[in-house]
């Protein structure tokens, strides 16, 4: 039965294409396909549609301006950043680009779009590994790190074999601070770091900011505390792992 | 008791029943509504109301319920005859741009059912209805309410999926103002993340076309918690500096705010504040420490683009308790929040009104705003030459003190007191605006109006000496007229019954072919189109003006276009004069409501022909007498005698002249009898300087002929000014000196003279 089984086999796999080509889909499939829990195993997608390109143009004007270019090439903005705008558009849109001198550049996907994704257990050999391929700690738990990284990035640390899911919604939660400043340069400091203040007492602010924003107003020598509220953002128990620091 | 208080909340939205009763036929006020329960009271209100008040969606957020609709931004409209448009002024209130702010949706619904429930029986809430147009929006920001109200107090911004693992923006740094240039965020996980691009959100975008498409909207308010503020623009800025200046219109913003604090506070008491943090702002105007920037806001956007006041109020409380409980608000302050700022809504509603008071941009005016309005053959109605603005002198003459007299009338059947008028002037090359920061304040005081009459507020003017920024001596006189109960609501005066302006052009302009300049600036971030128009008034016959051929049709962002016209007179004009005017207008090329914006620019032009010009031109004749003074050795046996002659004069240019002389000079004798000279002379005179005393020289040669004998040839050369007495008449007083004989006979004589030139 071997025998005739054998020739059997490697004739239906040397003979079918569609065969070897289904196999390889499934195979395809089950590589990029995430875990019951929700991992993402390989091979992160960037989110433009097919078809479509992702391009970036110089851009100084004002949101009027910003109007007036999508309206008329029918582009979907992504970001715009820096007197940079990110477009997704179509072959068309990018001619009529170049006709008007916005001379457009194509963009690296997978080194431009981000992820946050969750990482356990927060050891300093995986940290450190995931800030050598250029990711940014977000919040440090104690069960588990977030880090901010592009989908090169994901995809690099993902072929080493490091476990790393995006975050679900409400896993990613700032810690509640008091900060003491005293000046309009502190407070703007603050601000520019994107701490969230919602109140201020006598030259003390409460917010809400992340580790690595509390990390940037550290080094700027401003005074942090992490407190721990009376309840917290959630009603419900905060997700498990989520370290609650900070003064009792 | 924290928890005792929270528990107490969620008992009273689970029941959605107050425990505290209020008056028949009156909402229940304090509790917080749910997207639902807020959807069932909006459509409740507009069912029991089908005249009074209409329920729109003007658009919605981004998650789908239902398998297929997306939780709607609903607008409540309240007017009467709601279901018509009646182009009256329009005020909004929002709330909920931020989802966890609860409190701001029960303020907006408490004025709406104010105004619905007491419209019957309340005269003064009837006379708001029937002449406004109210727009209640109480959640802006749905997806993220219905998110963050049942458990996560913390929640803030929309629910937008951000695809990399991240929800939502904070709405209130979206909008397209300054987006992004100080106090929010570009990264995605944190709470005051801007989004991709300016109105990158469904909501925001919502609101920006809502209010484009309503161009009568006339003041916003814009309900946050928590902190007890009134916040006025700019959000973006806290530098106050020439580069990064407050909004023109400041004052105006000022007062208003002032006015909406004072009316909360004397509800119960609390103390809003004018800064986030601060009771007072500093006196440059800017918020002080604690305070921080926010860009890409509300009220930035709607003051920048609409040109109208917007403000954000930050509701109680005052403090929280250091996490997000400051945003749950305890239930037993809901219905004071809602009672105290509505006093405030009532206020900046009934300002946008036609008002009590009125100072006429024109005559006939009765107050109705817009007064002008630019078409394409210019504004219909001149507004910058107000009835009730008058100057004494008529012309102000530069460095003199002028005295300008307001008027202002009531419009009421009762007197008005403590009316305050303010009397403003302004180089209109900066600003049209008043109040503003970049006028001069004359004098402020305050009148009583009689009833349905006017009184008369005066003021000493010390007109400048100095041109304005182009170097003309053109100023403009604003006045502004206010009173607790009719606050302007717009600093420009074509939309504000409180504000007239008139120019004045202090003195006659010199004429030339570059005089009647004008200057155009877009101050948009757009291109503009720009549209020129000239009018004349009292023109003589065979004057015509000229427009710059050289004009732009459309200026780029920043461009600045200095243009003329050119009065052109036909030669040999008698004087005259004529007003000019020069009226420009600038539409920016912009989606939505256009509102084209400019101004204009009277020149009084006199032509006098200059005395000196007409002197200059053909031929003339002359006339004179004097005396004849022997010199060197002719006196030795002459005495000074006396002179008479004429000629001919034919100007060869402005400044050079051949003359033609018949003289006769007479000298005593000395013991020896008289002796005369008959003089024939030709003569070359130049006119070295053009002006109205003419200086002249002269120099020639002749024949002389001597009485008795002594004829000979002689040379003459002489000095004088002239005098213009008339248009074609001057005097000449000169004198001349002749040499005759020279080589031979060697006879001087100085000769002075006065003479009178005719022009031919």
């Amino acid at each position: 039965m071997e025998q005739q089984s054998k020739p059997v086999a490697g004739s239906l796999w040397t003979q079918s294409l569609e065969l070897r080509c289904l196999l390889c889909l499934i195979l395809l499939h089950l590589f990029c396909a995430r875990t019951a829990d929700g991992q993402v195993q390989a091979g992160v997608r960037p989110p433009v549609p097919e078809g479509r390109l992702l391009v970036e143009i110089a851009f100084e004007g004002d949101y009027l301006q910003l109007e007036q270019i999508t309206g008329r090439l029918q582009a979907q903005v992504v970001r715009l950043e820096h007197s940079r705008l990110f477009l997704i558009v179509d072959q068309q849109s990018v001619l009529s680009l170049r006709q008007e001198g916005l001379n457009p550049r194509m963009v690296n996907q997978e080194g431009f779009f981000q992820q946050y994704v969750r990482v356990e257990p927060p050891t300093d050999s995986l940290i450190a590994r995931l800030r050598e391929v250029g990711g940014q700690l977000v919040q440090r738990e104690d069960s588990f790190a977030v880090f901010r990284v592009t989908l090169r990035q994901l995809n690099l640390v993902q072929r080493e074999g490091i476990q790393a899911r995006k975050i679900e919604d409400g896993e990613l939660l700032p810690r509640f601070i008091e900060i003491n400043a005293s000046d309009d340069q502190a407070v703007a400091l603050i601000i520019s770091e994107g701490v969230y203040i919602f109140e201020a007492r006598d030259g003390t602010f409460l917010g809400q900011a992340f580790d690595y924003q509390i990390d940037a107003l550290s080094q700027h020598g401003l005074e942090i505390t992490v407190i721990s509220p009376p309840f917290d953002e959630f009603d419900q128990p905060r997700p498990e792992g989520i370290k609650k620091t900070g003064r009792p | 008791m924290a928890s005792l208080m929270r528990l107490r909340i969620r008992t009273l939205i689970c029941t959605g029943v107050l425990l505290t009763s209020v008056g028949p036929g009156q909402q229940v006020l304090a509790q917080y509504h749910f997207y639902s329960t807020m959807q069932d009271e909006l459509h409740g209100l507009a069912m029991a109301h089908p005249t009074l008040a209409q329920l729109i969606s003007i658009g919605h957020g981004w998650e789908i319920v239902d398998e297929v609709n997306n939780r709607q931004i609903w607008a409540l409209k309240i007017s009467d005859n709601v279901s018509e448009e009646e182009h009256e002024p329009e005020v909004v209130f929002v709330g909920a741009h931020h989802a966890n702010e609860w409190i701001s949706v029960e303020v907006p619904l408490g004025i709406a059912n104010h105004l619905l429930d007491n419209y019957a029986n309340d005269p003064s809430i009837r006379e708001l209805v029937d002449n406004k147009v109210v727009w209640v929006i109480p959640m802006l920001n749905p997806d993220g309410h219905e998110f963050s109200l049942p458990t996560n107090s913390c929640w803030r911004k929309n629910r937008r999926d951000n695809g990399d693992g991240t929800f939502g923006v904070d709405l209130n740094r979206n909008y397209g103002y300054k987006w992004g240039v100080s106090g929010s965020s570009g990264n995605t996980n944190e709470k005051t993340y801007k989004g991709p691009a300016p109105f990158s959100e469904p909501e925001t975008r919502a609101m920006r076309d809502f209010l484009r498409s309503r161009p009568n909207v006339r003041a916003l308010v814009s309900y946050h918690s928590y902190s007890q503020a009134v916040l006025r623009p700019w959000s973006y800025t806290l530098n106050f500096t020439a580069a990064e200046p407050p909004p023109s219109a400041e004052l105006m913003l000022k007062d208003l705010s002032d006015q909406l604090r004072e009316r909360i506070s004397a509800v119960h008491g609390e103390t809003y504040k004018d800064c986030l943090f601060q009771t007072d702002r500093l006196p440059s105007g800017r918020c002080g420490p604690g305070h921080y920037a926010a860009s890409g806001e509300l009220t930035d956007w709607v003051y920048h683009e609409l040109n109208i006041p917007a403000f954000t109020v930050e509701l109680r409380p005052k403090e929280g308790g250091g996490s997000c409980r400051g945003f749950e608000l305890p239930g037993a302050e809901v219905k004071p929040t809602i009672e105290e700022n509505i006093p405030a809504a009532l206020a900046l509603i009934h300002h946008t009104q036609k008002g009590n008071s009125l100072i006429r941009d024109y005559e006939g005016d009765t107050g109705e705003v817009p007064s002008a309005s630019l078409s394409p053959s210019g504004w219909d109605r001149v507004f910058w030459a107000s009835p009730d603005i008058r100057s004494d002198p008529a012309v102000p003459i530069r460095g003199q003190e002028a005295t300008i007299t307001a008027r202002v009338h009531n419009l009421r059947q009762v007197p008005v007191n403590n009316v305050t008028v303010q009397i403003w002037y302004t180089d209109p090359r900066i600003t049209l605006e008043l109040p503003s920061p970049k006028a001069v304040k004359i004098d402020e005081g305050t009148i009583s109006l009689p009833a349905n009459g006017s009184a008369e507020f005066s003021a000493s003017w010390s007109v400048p000496t100095t041109p304005n920024i182009w170097g003309e001596y053109h100023w403009c006189v604003g006045v502004v007229i206010k009173h607790p109960d009719d606050l302007p609501v717009s600093t420009h005066p074509v939309f504000s019954n409180n504000i007239a302006i008139r120019n004045f052009q202090p003195a006659s302009i010199t004429f030339g072919s570059s005089a009647l300049r004008f200057e155009a600036v877009n101050h948009f971030s757009i291109d503009a189109d720009l549209d020129v128009f000239v009018s004349t008034e009292g023109m003589p016959e065979g004057w015509r003006v000229r427009l710059d051929p050289d004009r732009p049709r459309f200026l780029r962002p920043g461009e600045r276009f200095l243009g003329y016209a050119e009065v052109v007179v036909p030669q040999d004009a008698e004087a005259g004069e004529a007003l000019v005017r020069i009226q420009g207008a600038l539409t920016p090329r912009r989606p939505g409501a256009v509102n084209p914006v400019g101004s204009g620019i009277d020149y009084r032009v006199t032509f006098q022909p200059a005395p000196a010009e007409r002197a200059r031109r053909g031929l003339q004749h002359s006339f004179y007498l004097g005396f004849a003074f022997p010199a060197g050795s002719f006196a030795e046996d002459h005495n000074p005698g006396s002179g008479v002659g004429g000629g001919l004069e034919y100007m060869i240019t402005n400044g050079v002249s051949v003359r033609t002389l018949v003289e006769h000079h007479h000298f005593h004798g000395d013991g020896s009898g008289d002796f005369s000279y008959t003089d024939l002379l030709l003569n070359a005179r130049a006119y070295p300087a053009n002006t109205t005393w003419q200086w002249f020289a002269q120099g020639g040669f002749g024949y002389h002929w001597g009485d008795p004998g002594a004829n000979d040839f002689g040379l003459n050369l002489g000095l004088g000014l002239g005098f213009p007495f008339h248009s074609k008449s001057s005097l000449e007083l000169g004198v001349d000196g002749y040499w005759i004989g020279p080589g031979g006979a060697d006879r001087f004589f100085l000769a002075p003279k006065l003479g009178v030139v005719f022009q031919r």
